[in-house]
């Protein structure tokens, strides 16, 4: 045996070594985001909802976005109530092209709901139809309210959006002043560029 | 007169190192008669924010690591018919990985998350989106 050598008896060895085994296993669990995961996955699970849940989830979202429609559309008809400055047939115009324009951002809507909840191209159409035709004109206004799942959330926050901007749009164009009349046209006027049989007197056959 | 003697080995190999094999499983696994169910925890701030997500202690460390984290924004603008709506941490302009680190001293109290409240229901929703992380 050398001298100043430390002799440890084997059992010792076995167990320093055990125990250094041990400590570096810890340190890897503690550390390695990989183990960490292995074992929250076992002893804290995530849980997942239960298609009756997002059934309701489902359900719930499109009964928001309806709402927001027939916010938009409610808003529309109040004006539409109102004695206008600009004449019938124009506040009729604007006010369909803004009932479409809602109708359209509803149906985005739904087409996005139905494509978060995985629906693809043929299916994702039927659904669509389907729950257009089942909203129709409903308020759903006596609904519990349910906390959407934050995807969900999201499409009915920004549907809620582009409903409040149409209708505010279409408000707008239906209440502001009349534009002031164009100059009345004098006889003297030259043609109008666009070749129109009615244009002015001027361009008239008899060629006064 | 009857002297003990103590065998330092023994203790060393029955008390102490299991001692501190079991301190420090304990930082990293929970106790077991929590395993099975999930274990959401709200994190409450001074400022009265709230942020729910998977709790992690830092040991020795001025701050907690909470994961997988959801907050509340204010829904009164919009139809959900409910004075909030839950936002999953991430879609931010910065787009934060998961993780966030929180200083202890704004925290004004730390509570689990029950297991039927709409908080979970909603974050049990999402999980089954399809492409959403779980």
């Amino acid at each position: 045996m050398r001298e100043g050598a430390i002799v440890l008896p084997f059992r010792t060895v076995i167990g320093i070594a055990a125990g250094v085994v041990v400590l570096l296993l810890l340190i890897v669990i503690g550390i390695q985001p990989g183990a960490r995961e292995a074992i929250a996955r076992v002893t804290d699970p995530r849980t997942t909802a239960s298609q009756a849940a997002l059934e309701q989830q489902r359900t719930a979202t499109e009964h928001a976005v309806q709402r927001g429609y027939l916010k938009a559309t409610g808003q529309l008809a109040e004006v539409r109530k109102l004695t206008l400055a600009i004449p019938a047939s124009q506040a009729a115009s604007i006010a369909d092209k803004a009932l479409a324009d809602l109708r359209g951002i509803r149906h985005d809507a739904l087409t996005a709901v139905g494509s978060r909840l995985g629906l693809i191209a043929p299916q994702l159409d039927a659904y669509v139809t389907a729950a257009e035709t089942q909203l129709g004109e409903n308020a759903f206004a006596d609904d519990k309210p349910v906390l959407l799942a934050p995807d969900l959330y999201a499409v009915v926050a920004r549907a809620d959006d582009l409903f409040q901007r149409a209708s505010d749009a279409a408000i707008r164009e239906l209440t502001k002043a009349p534009s002031a009349p164009p100059p009345t046209p004098s006889p003297t006027v030259r043609p109008s560029p666009s070749g129109s049989p009615t244009a002015t007197p001027s361009a008239s056959p008899s060629g006064r | 007169m009857k002297r003990w003697s103590v065998d330092r080995i023994w203790v060393g190999r029955f008390v102490i190192a299991p001692a501190l094999i079991g301190a420090l499983l304990a930082l990293a696994i929970p106790a077991p008669t929590t395993w099975g169910t999930e274990r959401l925890s709200a994190v409450l701030l001074l400022d009265g924010q709230a942020y729910f997500g998977h709790l992690r202690e830092v040991p020795w460390s001025g701050t907690i690591e909470l994961r997988d984290v959801y907050y509340f924004q204010d829904a009164r603008g919009t139809t959900e018919g409910l004075p909030l709506g839950l936002v999953r941490r991430g879609g931010e302009l910065h787009q934060p990985l998961d993780g966030m680190q929180i200083r202890r001293d704004k925290i004004l109290a730390i509570e689990q998350v029950g297991n039927a409240s709409p908080v979970l229901a909603a974050i049990a929703a999402q999980r089954m989106l399809p492409g959403a992380p779980r």
